[in-house]
């Protein structure tokens, strides 16, 4: 056991570097936001899908697109609108006249990195079209399945459900995204650097990719490695449950979100250059893993407590592993 | 109709009565005064019931219950039953207007009724209903049980205390009832509850201690219990609160306020305070209850002021007679001699700084069979009996009083007399409240023991035992100092006991005291100075009070006996004795030989006329002749000692008091008395308990680092003391803290102290790979970084909360103390909250969850 770990161990010492460099990529794009930075690529190696939440011109897109960057990968970009559909998403199957034959043309989602930008613009129907290639990670289309590539994510960005012309997100497919991030303003010391450095020129043209698609397949194998205690893993389930039972909760935290957490748990540890999961990183993943699937109840609502709220209690109350 | 308040109030009487049992033995006047208050519970659940049962109930208990009155001979008793019977019928008719005799006549007859089963059943008619006979018997069961009330309590448990007990503790059930249930002022009903509850206080019953303890948080229970049920009841009447989650049950179906929130909290407050009252004073050492009441107290053997005679007061009225009067004759047979004829025993009482006569307990009846051994003296030592037959002339010219103490030589072996008579424990007294001491003739043998030389040696290494040392060496004052160095002068050089006792007993017969009938040096440690250095002219009294006190002072127990010397001789071989022979004498305690008598009181017909010393003191070789020998009675059986018996033990004795040391000093030479000893243990005590929370915590600390092995284990261990020492600084971790979290809290707290901080962090680290990785640390060091993190945490802490952790450590209270709560929550019925500082940590909002970096 201790040589597999060791083993575990040096495959990550190798790899580690690799995620660095993406992660200062990233970084140099979007500045004064290492948190959030370090959150999506958490994602990615946990090979989910991240939900990017928050109001306009904070910087949504430019950090799905510095993601895809800073990865030599293949990217596409959805924007969605109301009249967007799901064949403009998948794919169709078109008639080759010359061919005599129906052809399939690939729609944007047969890509590396997927950046679904304001998603919930989309009708349902698209919306759901996008979710089931999340879910399965493969196309059908006209009876034949075609298989997505790996590595694959879905960036989706969203506008807050109070704003006007969205389609908010039925919870079946909140639940699919891995974490919601949000961004948030950049501090004033952060946006005047930004102001001068971006002032010019977009920060985009200079990033250079820092790593391969392959280099981030080797990283979400070496990730699988990362050592999970038992103790640990019952504090997630006891933190998962602790969101069913809250009073303050009408949906609690899905299994799904469960096994999300973990996989979340096992990347953030990685990139925290750590071989095994410790409790913070799952306080620390909690409320970007499983807020977004909570549902307050209406007293809650009433009382304006936000799911956040009410799982910053139930970290701070369930308690963890000692051994 | 309110059955659970008449309950609860008849509960509270029986929890109130458990105080009486300090003042009765037994447990049948407890099951019958239990019975009475029953009795009176159901009377008054009758007079609650609509008017035609109330009424009708009524009218038969008091037809039963006025029997007697019915039956009496004069017609005018005869006829006052008429208009009871009259208004308990009309108030059937007329409630209003009757009600409340037909209640009083219910609740009276039904306790008479109760009584006339429990207590006279042969004498009623049918089993229960009175006669005048059941009244006579009742009557002459109460006095009989009246008459113990002049012994010292606890008395037996005579169908008459019984009697007693049921009547009168009946009584207050009815008073309370009527007070509780009928008006509805149960917070009024502490009065008569505690009337049943202080009778033994206001009595010579000795209270206090756990009995007490538990006897008054009983009464106080019941008390609470009462007005807390009231208090419910109206709350629920008045649906005074709004709540918001009800609970199904017997409030809703009421339609009141559930008030088992409020009720849980008056628990609480009821059984705060009665732990305060109870604990009050043991932290207030001079509020002795017994003190403040009647001004005894004190010692382990309670003197009484209460019904008791004063001997000091007898003695100086005979003493001081004109023309002495014959008190008793008596006719000795058997060896022995110094007859003096005991009658009282006093003992010093430091609350009062003076001698008083020690209460006699209920001790033991005298009967046909041997008397009490004597206290003291080893088993197997030969004894020396004697027998006198004593008759007394008519009472009231000497020791006289209501409860008689006979006089007998000490100590009394076997006594054949008529009449009830008791002997008390430890002090030997003999007395009765009942049997008439006029003209009494009774034959009483006394013993004096005979000791060999084997014994004598074997004595000399037996200690005071402690019981001895408690009541009978203390003495306090501040003149003590200056009474002792002259008892240190006095008995200088002499290494024994014994030797030390002679010393003093020469030094008052010595020429420079003299006596003095009408010396009115008063009973207190400054009138005894005076007597000793300037004075030195006295009566009995001085002399024996003086000798007690310096043989306490120089480590002897002693004791006052006072009594009749042994009187003159007449021509037919009897001997009398006259007022002018009562006489007080110190008696001084010798392991293995126990009380034996001193005469410090120069005789002679310029002393105490026929005072004499005692045969083991007056010996060749303390100078030949002592001023009383010779004009002692030397009674004729002591003409013809034994041989090898009186004899002997003098001889052995006074070898002791040439200083050979056969009977050296084992008692606790000049040590502290009783109290400074008490003071001692409790200081110990409370230092014990001073240092416990400390010192539980060292040994935890040291339990936990010996029971760690291995890496994991230490780290466990490590990481255990890093939260103990946290929780000792005042900064507690919550569960949901993780090591790095806590490590963060700790780099905080220490400040600029980087050594502390690179400490911590190094712990947190072992911990969490020790707990999550596959392969933990390996822990080197990690005692010593939790030794330098706590020193960190303690200097920064400051001084208040550094000693806080030293004494007072959290880790270790916190647990005697969440299981004192539960306990508490057990008995109260509400659940234990946990401790603040457990879910709201000091600085959680800053470091509760730790930032993504």
């Amino acid at each position: 056991m201790a040589a597999e770990a060791g083993q575990a161990e040096r495959a990550l010492e190798d790899l580690i570097p690799i995620a660095h460099k993406i992660s200062s990529a990233i970084n140099s794009v979007i500045v004064g936001k290492p948190e959030t930075a370090r959150l999506a690529l958490t994602v990615l190696l946990a090979e989910g899908h991240a939900l990017i939440e928050d109001v306009p011109g904070v910087g949504k897109t430019l950090l799905a697109k510095a993601i895809a960057r800073s990865i030599d990968c293949s990217v596409r970009r959805v924007q969605f609108t109301p009249d967007l559909l799901p064949s403009d998403i998948t794919g169709v199957s078109a008639y080759n006249q010359e061919l005599r034959e129906f052809e399939f043309k690939p729609g944007p989602i047969f890509a590396n990195l997927v950046l679904g930008d304001e998603i919930n613009r989309a009708s349902p129907k698209t919306q759901s079209a996008l979710l089931e290639c999340m879910e399965e990670r493969q196309v059908t289309v006209d009876g034949i399945t075609y298989p997505l590539r790996a590595p694959f994510m879905v960036i989706a960005t969203q506008n807050p459900v109070e704003m006007e012309g969205t389609y908010p997100l039925p919870e079946a497919q909140r639940d699919r995204f891995t974490a919601r991030l949000s961004i948030g303003y950049p501090d004033p010391a952060a946006e005047l650097t930004m102001l001068d450095e971006h002032g010019s020129s977009s920060p985009l043209d200079e990033l250079t990719p820092a790593a391969h698609a392959q280099d981030v397949r080797a990283l979400i194998a070496a990730v699988k490695a990362v050592h999970v205690a038992p103790a640990v893993r019952q504090y997630i389930i006891d933190l998962v449950n602790a969101t069913r039972t809250a009073p303050s909760l009408r949906l609690g935290a899905s299994p799904r979100a469960a096994l999300h957490l973990l996989r979340a748990c096992r990347a953030y540890a990685a990139l925290e250059d750590r071989s095994f999961v410790i409790p913070d990183d799952v306080q620390v993943l909690a409320g970007p893993v499983l807020a977004h699937r909570l549902l307050p109840t209406a007293e809650a609502v009433v009382g304006r407590e936000l799911p956040e709220q009410a799982l910053d209690r139930i970290v701070a109350q369930v308690p963890i592993p000692s051994r | 109709m309110n059955h659970k308040m008449t309950a609860v109030a008849a509960a509270a009487v029986i929890l109130a009565s458990f105080s009486e049992f300090s003042l009765a033995r037994g447990v049948a006047w407890f099951a019958a005064a239990a019975g009475a208050v029953i009795v009176v519970a159901l009377a008054g659940t009758l007079t609650r019931l609509p008017r035609l049962q109330a009424g009708t109930g009524a009218t038969l208990l008091a037809l039963a219950g006025a029997a007697p009155l019915v039956a009496a001979r004069p017609v005018a008793v005869k006829m006052g039953a008429l208009p009871l019977l009259a208004c308990c019928a009309a108030s059937i008719r007329w409630p209003r207007h009757f009600r409340v005799v037909a209640d009083l006549a219910t609740y009276l007859s039904a306790l008479l009724i109760y009584l006339t089963v429990v207590f006279a059943r042969a004498q009623a008619f049918a089993l229960f209903v009175p006669t005048t006979g059941v009244i006579r018997q009742l009557g002459a069961l109460a006095r009989a049980g009246a008459a113990l009330t002049a012994y010292a309590p606890p008395v037996p448990g005579t169908p008459g205390v019984a009697l007693l007990a049921a009547g009168g503790i009946g009584l207050a059930a009815v008073v309370v009832d009527i007070i509780a249930v009928r008006l509805r002022r149960p917070a009024l009903t502490g009065l008569p509850l505690l009337a049943v509850y202080i009778a033994p206080i206001a009595s010579a019953a000795k209270v206090g201690g756990l009995g007490g303890l538990v006897a008054f948080a009983l009464a106080a229970s019941g008390y609470l219990a009462l007005l807390s049920a009231e208090g419910r009841d109206r709350l629920r009447g008045w649906g005074a609160l709004v709540t918001v989650w009800h609970q199904v049950g017997e409030d809703d179906r009421l339609g009141g306020a559930d008030v088992a929130p409020l009720a849980a909290t008056g628990r609480r407050i009821g059984l705060a305070a009665v732990c305060a009252a109870a604990l009050a004073p043991l932290i207030l050492p001079s509020l002795h209850l017994p003190r403040l009441l009647n001004g005894a107290g004190g010692g382990g053997i309670q003197p009484v002021a209460v019904g008791l005679p004063d001997p000091v007061v007898q003695l100086h009225s005979q003493l001081s007679r004109e023309k002495p009067e014959p008190v008793l004759t008596y006719r000795a047979r058997g060896a022995g001699q110094d007859d003096y004829l005991q009658i009282y025993v006093l003992n010093y009482d430091p609350s009062r700084g003076s001698w008083v006569l020690i209460r006699p307990d209920a001790g033991s009846q005298v009967g046909a069979g041997p008397m009490q051994p004597p206290p003291g003296l080893a088993p197997g030592t030969p004894v020396l009996s004697r027998t006198l037959t004593v008759t007394l002339g008519p009472v009231g010219r000497g020791y006289s009083w209501p409860i008689f103490f006979l006089p007998v030589p000490y100590w009394p072996q076997r006594l054949q007399v008529a009449g009830s008579w008791r002997e008390a424990n430890g002090t030997l007294m003999v007395y009765s409240g009942t049997t008439d001491p006029a003209g009494l003739r009774y034959t009483v043998t006394s013993g004096q023991p005979v000791v060999t030389g084997a014994e004598l040696a074997a004595d000399a290494s037996l200690p005071v035992p402690p019981a001895i040392a408690r009541d009978y060496l203390g003495f306090r004052s501040p003149l003590a100092g200056l009474l002792r160095g002259i008892a240190d002068r006095v008995t200088r050089g002499q290494s024994s006991a014994f030797g030390r006792a002679v010393a003093l007993e020469r030094w008052f017969q010595s020429a420079r005291f003299g006596y003095s009938l009408r010396s009115d040096l008063p009973d207190t440690a400054q009138g005894l100075l005076t007597f000793l250095t300037t004075d030195r002219r006295g009566n009995c009294q001085q002399f024996a009070f003086a000798m007690a006190v310096l043989a306490r002072l120089v480590g002897i127990p002693s004791r006052i006996a006072v009594g009749y010397t042994g009187g003159t001789p007449e021509r037919d071989g009897t001997w009398l004795v006259t007022t002018a022979d009562a006489h007080a004498w110190p008696e001084l305690y010798f392991p293995g030989l126990g009380w034996l008598r001193f005469e410090p009181t120069p005789a002679g017909p310029q002393g105490a006329g026929t005072a004499t010393q005692p045969s083991y003191v007056t010996s060749p070789a303390s100078g030949g002749s002592s001023p009383g020998q010779g004009s002692g009675p030397g009674p004729g059986g002591s003409q013809q000692p034994s041989p090898g018996s009186a004899t002997f033990i003098r001889g052995r004795l006074r070898t002791a008091a040439g200083g050979s040391g056969h009977v050296t000093a084992v008692a606790p030479d000049h040590g502290p008395g009783p109290a400074p000893a008490a003071l001692a243990a409790a200081l110990a005590l409370l230092a014990a308990v001073a240092v416990a929370p400390g010192a539980a915590r060292l040994a935890a600390r040291r339990l936990r680092w010996k029971a760690a092995s291995g890496n994991a284990g230490l780290a466990h261990a490590a990481w255990a003391e890093l939260r103990a020492d946290l929780e000792d600084v005042g900064m507690p971790c919550r569960d949901s803290d993780s090591p790095r979290a806590v490590a963060r809290r700790v780099s905080a707290a220490v400040g600029e102290d980087e050594a502390a901080r690179r400490a911590v962090r190094r712990i947190a680290e072992i911990v969490e790979r020790a707990r999550y990785a596959q392969v933990p640390a390996p822990a080197d060091g990690l005692r010593a970084d939790v030794r330098l993190v706590r020193r960190s945490l303690c200097r920064a802490a400051g001084p208040a909360r550094r000693w806080r952790a030293r004494l007072l450590p959290a880790s270790a209270l916190n647990p005697v103390l969440a299981a004192l709560r539960g306990a508490a929550g057990l008995l109260t019925g509400w659940a234990p909250v946990p401790p603040a500082g457990r879910g709201e940590a000091p600085g959680a909002g800053a470091t509760g969850r730790p930032a993504a970096r």
